[in-house]
């Protein structure tokens, strides 16, 4: 793809990006697979997944503008708790050897995907080589989340038909490379228990230093244990007021044979956090001293 | 600076804690908020739609009877409280409600709704009977209220006006036809003392004739004639005793005189004279015992009838003794020319017998008479002597009996007379309610028409409404909550799994979201600016309809 066609498309999401469904519509695709003309004509299965979440927490039909924090405020909270997220996975890894992680969740809409994406973006920001899997195979979404053009991708490469690097594509504003989902002509549970997935994953884990898979919520489907068995940590994804108790515990509870690197608590509230009003405070000093050196340039022009 | 942190923990503590139910609150506005309006507004608007009522009241004075109770009394119950529970419930009877339904045209929106038995009890519930208490004497009634509430202040009044009618009237008249019908049957069970006064008293003469002499009442005089004839019946004895000794006397006199005289050989002038003097004494001795006879008859017919025993028993001795003196004047008429010898003096006496043995036979025949007499009067006696001992024997068991029987006529009489004297008070009485100078009502205020509708205050109502609608969006809040089984934050994901949280991502709004959120931060704030306009709204008009 070239540098233009990456540069329009980014430009028509952020141009959007106000979080509706309707201008966020998951990818239409033929009987093959295939998008019809590679752009978006919306269909039942895009409408179940994009659910409207109107709190603006971390879910798919947030809006690409605001799921992906690092383009749009680096000093926003959710962007510190993410880069608390990728510190605390760098210190796990300095106690255990772990590269491939996979995000899921007990059931859809807690916000795995934007988790998946946002925490690929902060690992790429911080170590380097860092690549996205886009492990729903039945719901794929990342490419909706990062507003590109959908391609065939992960269940190409299971099925042999196509290799893992000519399916790779750079993110180059978020500096890592994506795997999308593709187009599965198979069941997704029969290519994901196939043995072309640790092909996959090691091919992968060849280049790169962390590679982040985004699956489906682990009911009703098997695809996410799947995956979790061939990862090296699970990170669940748990929305505050959306995840019930019973879930939590079904879903640790069938995890028990992976290693559980831990919880993403999505959506907390954190304004009555003593931290919060230090945090508030530190952001408008932040703001203000940008201002200042912005006003003291142009006045310095002027 | 640890001493400071120590410090800090509790109200860092404090701010969690309060902050926790702020973000609650926050989180459960709505499900607080609607609920509170649904019940706010829908008292609100009860308390608008609320019917006005006008309340007429009458007071009414009940009045003690004119004439002094001491005088008269009055024969008609005087709790006045159950009276008035009575009439209360006389007047409040269905068949008196519905003519006033009817004659007024109450409830004229429910007829076709209702029954008439529906509009009864609504009608019931809208009529109060209240009496007023004196301070410090509860059990005493003087006056009472009687209100009816309507819709319309003119039949408030109107109705209250028959209402009060209705209790004055009943009042004079339960009272009349009480007294007469308390008067009535006094009379009746009056009658019925008087004939069973009546019985009792006959069977009480009865039972005296039938015992007549051993009644208990007799009893000292049974005991004093049974002394006055043991004491005569000693004197018969006596005298019997003296007699038969004179008879030894006399037959040893004349057997000496008729040794004498067969010795001397005169002996016939002696038993000639003798025989003379004999007769004329034995009359004399006759005729004496016929008059102490005739006496004694006179004496005893004085106390007895003529059937009593010793009447009886006198009056054949008398018949007896006459028969005999007219015997002896027979013999004493006959004598000189034949002289009959005495059949007790064996052998009849020569014709030459001296006049001392005539006079000795004499003397002895009379003897015989009057020892015959004694024993007969012993006998007697000692008849009537037993006679008293059966009467005293018989006075203890018939004692019980004349108590029972006197007893019986005594409560009977007793009975009579009480309820006499009652029947003559309850006439007295009878006469007093007819003429209306026993205790009645008299309507001290009559009612009025109402110048300002009834409570429930409206204002109230609203308040209740709102109070009960904060009170059901927070119970509304706290059921959701407490049936709210979804993580809510970090504490509670970590109370409940030992796996790590690695990071809590808050909620994070893009530009076009704040909008939204700010917008809808504004249109709450409009909405609740809204609802405190509508409670202090329906506030006012509530007090302006009140």
């Amino acid at each position: 793809m070239a540098a233009g066609e990456w540069g329009g498309t980014l430009k028509r999401i952020f141009q959007n990006g106000n979080g509706s469904h309707a201008e966020q519509p998951r990818t239409a695709r033929n009987g093959r697979g295939q998008p019809e003309d590679g752009a978006v004509q919306p269909t039942f299965a895009d409408n179940f997944c994009d659910a409207t979440v109107s709190r603006g927490v971390l879910t798919a039909s947030t809006g690409p503008e605001s799921m992906v924090f690092s383009r749009s405020d680096t000093r926003g909270p959710a962007d510190e708790s993410l880069r608390l997220l990728a510190h605390r996975l760098q210190r796990i890894r300095e106690r255990r050897p772990m590269k491939t992680l996979v995000v899921t969740s007990a059931s859809p809409k807690e916000g795995k995907t934007v988790v998946a994406v946002n925490l690929a973006a902060t690992l790429a920001a911080n170590s380097g080589r860092v690549a996205l899997i886009d492990g729903d195979l039945r719901c794929a979404y990342v490419a909706g989340v990062l507003g590109v053009p959908v391609l065939p991708g992960f269940a190409e490469c299971l099925e042999e038909e196509q290799s893992v690097e000519e399916n790779l594509l750079p993110v180059s504003p978020l500096s890592f490379d994506l795997l999308q989902a593709g187009a599965a002509k198979r069941n997704p549970a029969e290519l994901l228990q196939g043995p072309r997935l640790k092909e996959v994953a090691m091919t992968l884990g060849s280049k790169y230093d962390w590679i982040v898979i985004d699956t489906p919520p682990l009911t009703p489907f098997v695809d996410a244990q799947c995956l979790a068995a061939a990862a090296d940590a699970v990170i669940v994804v748990v929305r505050a007021g959306h995840t019930s108790r019973d879930s939590v515990a079904r879903t640790l509870e069938s995890l028990k044979d992976v290693y559980v690197a831990g919880i993403v608590l999505n959506g907390a509230d954190a304004e009555h956090s003593p931290y919060y009003k230090y945090y508030s405070q530190y952001r408008s000093n932040g703001a203000l001293a940008a201002a200042a050196v912005s006003n003291g340039g142009r006045a310095g022009h002027d | 600076m640890t001493t400071n942190l120590m410090e800090d923990a509790p109200s860092a503590q404090t701010e969690i804690f309060l902050a926790h139910y702020r973000k609650v609150f926050a989180r459960r506005r709505w499900s607080f908020l609607l609920p509170c309006c649904v019940i706010g507004l829908a008292g609100a608007v009860a308390a608008y739609v609320w019917p006005l009522k006008y309340q007429s009241d009458s007071l009414i004075l009940i009045e003690q009877q004119k004439v002094p109770s001491q005088y008269v009394k009055p024969n008609v119950v005087s709790d006045l409280q159950s009276r008035l529970d009575t009439m209360t419930q006389q007047i409040l009877s269905r068949t008196r409600l519905q003519k006033l339904i009817e004659d007024f045209h109450l409830y004229a929106g429910e007829r076709n709704k209702e029954t008439m038995d529906d509009l009864v009890d609504k009608m019931r519930g809208n009529i109060f009977v209240q009496p007023v208490q004196i301070p410090g004497r509860q059990d005493q009634l003087t006056a009472f209220h009687i209100s009816y509430i309507s819709r319309s202040p003119d039949t408030a009044q109107r109705v209250t006006n028959e209402l009060t009618s209705l209790f004055i009237e009943y009042n004079l008249r339960t009272r009349a036809e009480d007294s007469a019908s308390t008067t009535a049957f006094l009379r009746t069970e009056l009658q019925a003392a008087a004939d069973e006064l009546s019985t009792q008293e006959h069977r009480l003469q009865d039972f005296k004739m039938k015992n007549l002499g051993a009644l208990p009442e007799q009893f000292e005089a049974n005991l004093q004639v049974m002394a006055s004839l043991e004491s005569q019946l000693q004197a018969v004895t006596n005298e019997l005793q003296r007699a038969e000794q004179q008879k030894v006397y006399l037959i040893s006199i004349r057997s000496e005189y008729e040794a004498i005289g067969r010795a001397a050989g005169g002996r016939g002038m002696l038993v000639a004279g003798t025989d003379g003097t004999h007769r004329s004494s034995d009359l004399a001795n006759a005729e004496a015992t016929l008059r102490d006879l005739k006496k004694r008859y006179e004496s005893l017919t004085g106390q007895y009838t003529s059937e009593f025993p010793d009447v009886i028993t006198t009056k054949k001795e008398i018949a007896h003794w006459e028969s005999v003196v007219a015997d002896l004047k027979t013999a004493a008429a006959k004598s000189p020319a034949s002289p009959s010898p005495s059949p007790a003096q064996g052998p009849a006496p020569d014709p030459g017998v001296s006049p001392a043995i005539a006079d000795a036979t004499s003397h002895l025949k009379a003897i015989d008479l009057e020892i015959a007499a004694q024993k007969r009067d012993q006998m007697m006696l000692q008849k009537q002597i037993a006679l008293m001992q059966d009467r005293l024997k018989e006075t203890p068991l018939l004692e019980q009996q004349f108590a029972e029987i006197s007893r019986d006529c005594d409560n009977a009489r007793l009975n009579y007379q009480s309820l006499l004297q009652k029947q003559q008070q309850s006439e007295l009485a009878t006469q007093l309610e007819q003429r209306q100078q026993g205790e009645q009502f008299r309507v001290l205020d009559p009612a009025k028409r109402p110048d300002k509708a009834m409570p429930p205050n409206r204002l109230q109502i609203v308040l209740i409404g709102w109070v009960l609608g904060v009170i059901g969006g927070f119970g509304w809040v706290v059921l959701r909550e407490f049936l709210d089984s979804t993580i809510r934050g970090k504490s509670d994901l970590e109370l409940r799994t030992q796996v790590p949280i690695l990071a809590c991502i808050p909620t994070h709004l893009n530009s076009v979201q704040e909008r939204r959120r700010i917008r809808r931060s504004r249109l709450e704030l409009a909405v609740g600016v809204l609802l405190v306009l509508i409670v202090i709204g329906s506030g006012i008009g509530s007090m302006l309809r009140a």
